[in-house]
């Protein structure tokens, strides 16, 4: 079975939710709770979850990838993904 | 099997918990293996001879080392470079220290989900090995663990491998090697493989290898594997196995900042520096530029110009080719049938070794060279996210630029490589935009040394922009009409390392040693098919058949008919005719030319791989699109370009 995306209208977080996606560069954030199934899947095996502090390094822009440092690891992570992952921002 | 757990009791092992911080360093700890006497036993005794093994698989995240070590325990080479996904199939060998055993290197990979071809290809031989090397990237521990402790799940014997242990100890990080043996229960060997530090100790920890400690409250192995087929369960039991490897990965690894020394300090900052910039939307996208121009200088100007004119010119067709022509008159008379196919125009003898020892060798040396340095910077992942949005537009994702890149080396291997992409939706799509519109390296070291002749760099751009083109126009529809989306991205960025000169020389040779074993024997077929319907007059049957495409569509003389019989053996053979008729053609007819061969069919290798990988129908049916695309761009191209008086006249 392959997985794929779920429609964007369904993936939006509410409006109200800080996601991964749309945090500032060089923010440290906790991850409060992932809405997509198969970006919690991904994540898992990357030795993340929910409780875990990611840092935003920069953004590609264009709707393009996040590049994240966590637990001495680079590592760039889709927007639909990122959109998807909410967020706990620690500090700046 | 053998039940889990075997050793639990040694939990009692001596063991501080500080031990971490007053362990020997890494470095010192390199090149042993962490067992203490007490643990030795217990896996002796539960474990087996080295004699008992078959076969030992080589398992582990992406670019943590795998190569490396499979090249260190068998002697053979296999390509090592420093991007997530360079394995894509199993590589096998024999121990060099016990040869009886067989070693198999499998792709990386971050757990045993099937998320991906080269998953399942991973757990199928994974599963059926008698033991498991499991190699973990000792700077990202928490990680790596995750697929350990999967196997471990799974009822696998394994030992464990630290590997990178020089890096995490410049990165100040400490690992306490007995800790995690011991919260493990599986044999922990630390090394530095590309050193070939604690290479001997793996083997002298295999007949140690154990179950080890499965995660608690999870099922027998047996049934594991079929609950996790369920994804709602999968998730549940993944996060399950995330909380308890993180509940010990604390207790194994503790920071110290005394460890770094100034110059790995200075590099790893310059490393990291040169990333980010990489990774920038501009600076990234003038990289991207200094890359291409580069290669076009150096594979375009120097090698394909000058190198190829010293080879080509001055030794084949001044000494070599002149030789070998009288060597042959003198047992064959000029006009014969024996003296054509061996010394004609199309000779055996003669066009065979010119162009694949005078042509086509330094081209795919000097591209093979250039893509391996690219390869083993650390660029290649970087360019993947910076193109994620672009590749998207096609239905792909960031991912699917590695393959294109690799593709510019060789498609045949490049259509494998599609195997890390996660759907077949997407592997399809790749293999389809490999397939037509990337020319591989004997192709593009042509390319751009006839495009000298036919425009120089406007020409070059020239020739991209038609591709790119139709790459977009190609993917964009395949993306409209093929069911479902795009998966998303998610890559691993390593480190910007400097090239090693051992190892980029051995894949380059490797790489081009192959080219030339698999390329002579099909260009000999194809010189003999050409020179024997030369014999018989079928050659020139086939050019007048041929006229109305070459002349009437292409604009192009009758005699590149025989081109494109040779270009149905191998597009870059197709190149070699056209760069016999460079004389003859106009710089339009040149670009036109050059723009139809690449579109041409894909080459035998190629098509092969096709067939197996994706189906007869898609094979098939690329085969037949690629004839129609090819023909109907040139004639596009061919008439735009010479309606538009600025193009016309830069050409």
């Amino acid at each position: 079975m392959v997985f794929t995306m779920p429609r964007p209208s369904k993936n939006n977080p509410p409006s109200t939710a800080s996601t991964l996606a749309t945090q500032a560069d060089g923010t440290a954030c906790r991850i409060a709770k992932l809405l997509n199934a198969e970006a919690e899947l991904t994540l898992l095996r990357f030795g993340l979850g929910v409780g875990d502090i990611v840092q935003v390094l920069s953004k590609v822009p264009n709707k393009g990838p996040i590049i994240l440092e966590a637990h001495d690891m680079e590592f760039a992570l889709g927007f639909d993904y990122a959109s998807s992952i909410l967020v706990d921002a620690i500090c700046e | 099997m053998p039940s889990v757990n075997k050793v639990n009791k040694s939990s009692d092992a001596p063991h501080t918990e500080d031990a971490c911080c007053n362990a020997p360093t890494p470095v010192e700890a390199s090149c042993r293996h962490a067992t203490s006497d007490a643990l030795r036993q217990l896996y002796l005794e539960a474990g087996q001879s080295l004699l008992d093994l078959k076969t030992v698989g080589l398992a582990g995240n992406p670019n943590v080392g795998k190569s490396v070590v499979f090249n260190a325990l068998t002697g053979i080479y296999v390509d090592v470079s420093n991007f997530p996904g360079t394995t894509v199939g199993i590589a096998k060998g024999a121990l060099k220290a016990h040869p009886p055993i067989e070693v198999q290197d499998t792709p990386g990979v971050y757990g045993l989900s099937r998320l991906s071809e080269e998953e399942s290809v991973a757990e199928k031989a994974l599963l059926s090995v008698d033991v498991i090397i499991n190699i973990v990237n000792a700077v990202t521990l928490e990680r790596d663990l995750f697929l350990t402790q999967q196997l471990i799940d799974y009822g696998c014997p394994l030992i464990v491998v630290l590997n990178q242990m020089d890096e995490a100890h410049a990165r100040g990080r400490k690992i306490d090697a007995l800790a995690l043996e011991q919260q493990l229960q599986v044999p922990v060997v630390t090394c530095v493989a590309v050193t070939g530090q604690g290479i001997a100790d793996i083997v002298e920890a295999l007949p140690y290898a154990s179950y080890g400690r499965r995660t608690p409250e999870l099922p027998l192995p047996s049934d594991l594997l079929k609950i996790e087929q369920n994804k709602a369960e999968q998730l549940r039991i993944y996060g399950h196995r995330r909380l308890y490897l993180k509940s010990y990965v604390s207790q194994v690894t503790c920071s110290a900042d005394c460890c770094e020394t100034d110059t790995t300090l200075n590099f790893q900052a310059f490393s990291k520096a040169l990333g980010k910039a990489l990774l920038h939307p501009v600076l990234g996208g003038l990289s991207l530029v200094f890359v291409l121009m580069a290669l076009y200088q150096i594979i375009g100007v120097w090698i394909a110009g000058d190198t190829v004119a010293l080879i080509e010119g001055k030794l084949m067709l001044g000494i070599v080719v002149p030789f070998v022509d009288a060597l042959v008159a003198k047992f064959f008379a000029l006009g014969t049938p024996m003296h054509t196919v061996l010394a004609g125009e199309f000779g055996l003898l003669t066009m065979t070794p010119r162009y694949l020892i005078g042509v086509l060798a330094p081209l795919v040396i000097g591209f093979n060279l250039y893509l391996s340095l690219l390869e083993d910077t650390g660029y290649l992942p970087r360019l993947a996210a910076l193109s994620d949005s672009a590749m998207r537009q096609v239905g792909l994702n960031g991912r699917a630029i590695i393959p294109m890149i690799l593709g510019l080396g060789c498609v045949t291997m490049a259509a494998i490589s599609t195997r890390v992409l996660s759907s077949q939706r997407e592997r399809t799509i790749a293999t389809t935009l490999l397939a037509i519109t990337i020319p591989c390296s004997a192709q593009l070291g042509l390319i751009m040394g006839m495009m000298a002749l036919a425009g120089g760099l406007k020409g070059w751009l020239l020739y991209i922009m038609i591709l790119t083109g139709l790459f977009i126009a190609i993917g964009s529809v395949l993306n409209k009409i093929m069911p479902g989306t795009s998966t998303g991205l998610v890559i691993d960025l390593p480190p910007m390392r400097l090239p090693r000169a051992k190892n980029i020389a051995k894949k380059t040779w490797t790489r081009s040693w192959s080219f030339l074993v698999e390329a002579t024997p099909l260009f000999m077929v194809g010189a003999l098919l050409v020179s024997l319907a030369d014999i018989t007059g079928a050659l020139a049957w086939i050019q007048n058949a041929l006229g109305g495409v070459t002349e009437t569509l292409l604009h192009l003389p009758k005699e590149a008919a025989s081109a494109f019989i040779m270009g149905m053996v191998r597009r870059d053979f197709g190149l070699a005719g056209f760069y016999n008729l460079k004389s003859v053609l106009s710089p339009l007819q040149m670009l036109t030319s050059l723009v139809v061969i690449t579109l041409f069919v894909p080459c035998l290798a190629t098509a092969t791989v096709m067939l197996k990988e994706r189906g007869w129908q898609e094979g098939v049916g690329v085969f037949l699109f690629s004839w129609v695309l090819a023909f109907a761009t040139g004639a596009v191209v061919t008439r735009v370009l010479a309606f538009l008086p600025f193009w016309s006249s830069t050409l």
